[in-house]
């Protein structure tokens, strides 16, 4: 299995790619741009999403050529992993970026 | 009857495994072996009581608090996000708004929620507490107290508290278990036993335990309905045929349900009880999930013995089994 992370515009976009494959798992992931803003216990400020919709995917072979223009890098390995992927991911992310 | 082990044609137990298998009592050959998938780690409970990491795809044999047996654990997908999950600190947690979430705490702390919901989770030990809210909007306030050894924090969608998972400064995400067994299919009837917990516990949605198919399909699903009640639903080739609902709830805790089918009747038994019967044509299965949890947030179970016969055995047998 490979590991990596793409963002589209819109999660239609992502689906139209996605349709008829097969032999993958994807998570899509709640990417924040700006934290909530706390003060004294209460939130004076909600945080701010990302509207893009991301998403992380582990492929059984091969990623699909047309999924690799929405490829991202985060740093590290961004605001979420796969439990036991992050060595993995790491590692891919620099021979692959 | 005579014995379980001797005539039943498929026994597992709570027992040998290795990654990607989990071995059946019975037959012995490996026929009816179960393949086992889990793409990411996993935490488990083991016998000393400490949370473990499992590799991937390897099944997880989870033991009770204090000792005793273990049982198979079988959750589905689950994401903490919850960060430093555990070396838990008051954070603002993002959630979508107007969903359900489950909040938990592992080991000895307190959780009181604030903002997009409030609530206060005391925690006493490695079972665990949870409480289970619909946010209102999207930051949901987590403060920690009074901490004491070790002790995991987490939250996830869904109604019930999962499996540990630990986060460092990103959410993580815990992959299905995903086991599938084979069986000698009977063309003149069969009877299925099971002993099973459901971790989301009771007045909590349907949790499905399992799904039975063959080649031309799915041939039935047994579940735990949002009524608490024990039902069986009859599909033949994927196509629905009838339901047969228990009298008598659920336990909140294990229970034993066996489903007998001659040919022509279904037969379901409750922790040693005949709930009901009902005529109809199903398929003969050949397959079976535990559980069926495609993409039920509640699929998630603890299972220590699941039988298989070839025959329909009769209504003292079945109440024997399941008392």
């Amino acid at each position: 299995m490979i590991y990596k992370k793409y963002t589209f515009t819109k999660e239609s976009d992502f689906d139209k790619k996605i349709k008829g494959l097969k032999n993958y798992i994807a998570i899509p992931v709640t990417c924040i741009k700006t934290p909530a803003i706390i003060v004294d216990g209460k939130v004076v400020t909600e945080a701010v999403i990302d509207t893009n919709y991301n998403v992380d995917i582990l492929w059984d072979n091969d990623e699909p050529s047309e999924f690799i223009p929405y490829q991202v890098y985060p740093k590290g390995i961004g605001q979420h992993i796969v439990a036991g992927w992050e060595d993995f991911y790491i590692v891919n992310k620099g021979k692959n970026k | 009857m005579g014995n379980a082990y001797d005539n039943a044609s498929l026994i597992v137990t709570p027992n040998g495994y290795k990654a990607s298998k989990i071995y059946a009592l019975k037959p012995t050959d490996g026929s009816s072996d179960l393949s086992f998938s889990r793409a990411s780690t996993a935490l488990r409970r083991n016998s000393s009581g400490v949370w473990e990491s499992v590799a991937s795809n390897v099944p997880r044999l989870n033991y009770p608090i204090g000792g005793g047996c273990p049982s198979w654990l079988f959750e589905p997908q689950a994401t903490n996000i919850f960060l430093n999950s555990n070396a838990p600190a008051t954070q603002a947690v993002t959630v979508a708004n107007a969903t359900v979430y489950t909040i938990s705490i592992r080991g000895i702390g307190v959780v009181t929620l604030s903002g997009a919901a409030t609530g206060v989770i005391t925690g006493t030990n490695s079972e665990g507490s949870s409480l289970t809210v619909t946010t209102s909007s999207t930051s949901l306030i987590v403060t920690v107290s009074g901490l004491s050894g070790t002790v995991y924090v987490q939250v996830e969608t869904g109604s019930a508290a999962t499996s540990p998972i630990i986060t460092a400064g990103s959410a993580v995400t815990r992959l299905v278990d995903f086991p599938i067994g084979t069986m000698v299919q009977s063309t003149t009837g069969y009877t299925i036993f099971t002993n099973v917990k459901t971790l989301t516990g009771i007045g909590l949605g349907d949790r499905y335990v399992f799904d039975i198919s063959n080649s031309s399909g799915r041939q039935g699903i047994f579940n735990f309905s949002q009524t608490n009640k024990c039902e069986f639903a009859i599909y033949l080739n994927s196509t629905f045929v009838n339901r047969i609902t228990s009298i008598n709830n659920i336990i909140n805790g294990f229970n034993k349900v066996a489903l007998t089918f001659n040919g022509s009747t279904y037969k379901l038994f409750l922790n040693g009880v005949l709930e009901g019967s009902v005529n109809a044509i199903g398929g003969y299965p050949n397959a079976y999930q535990l559980p069926q949890n495609f993409s039920d947030p509640n699929g998630n179970i603890l299972q220590n013995y699941f039988e298989y016969y070839t025959t329909a055995i009769s209504d003292t047998e079945a109440i024997a089994l399941t008392t």
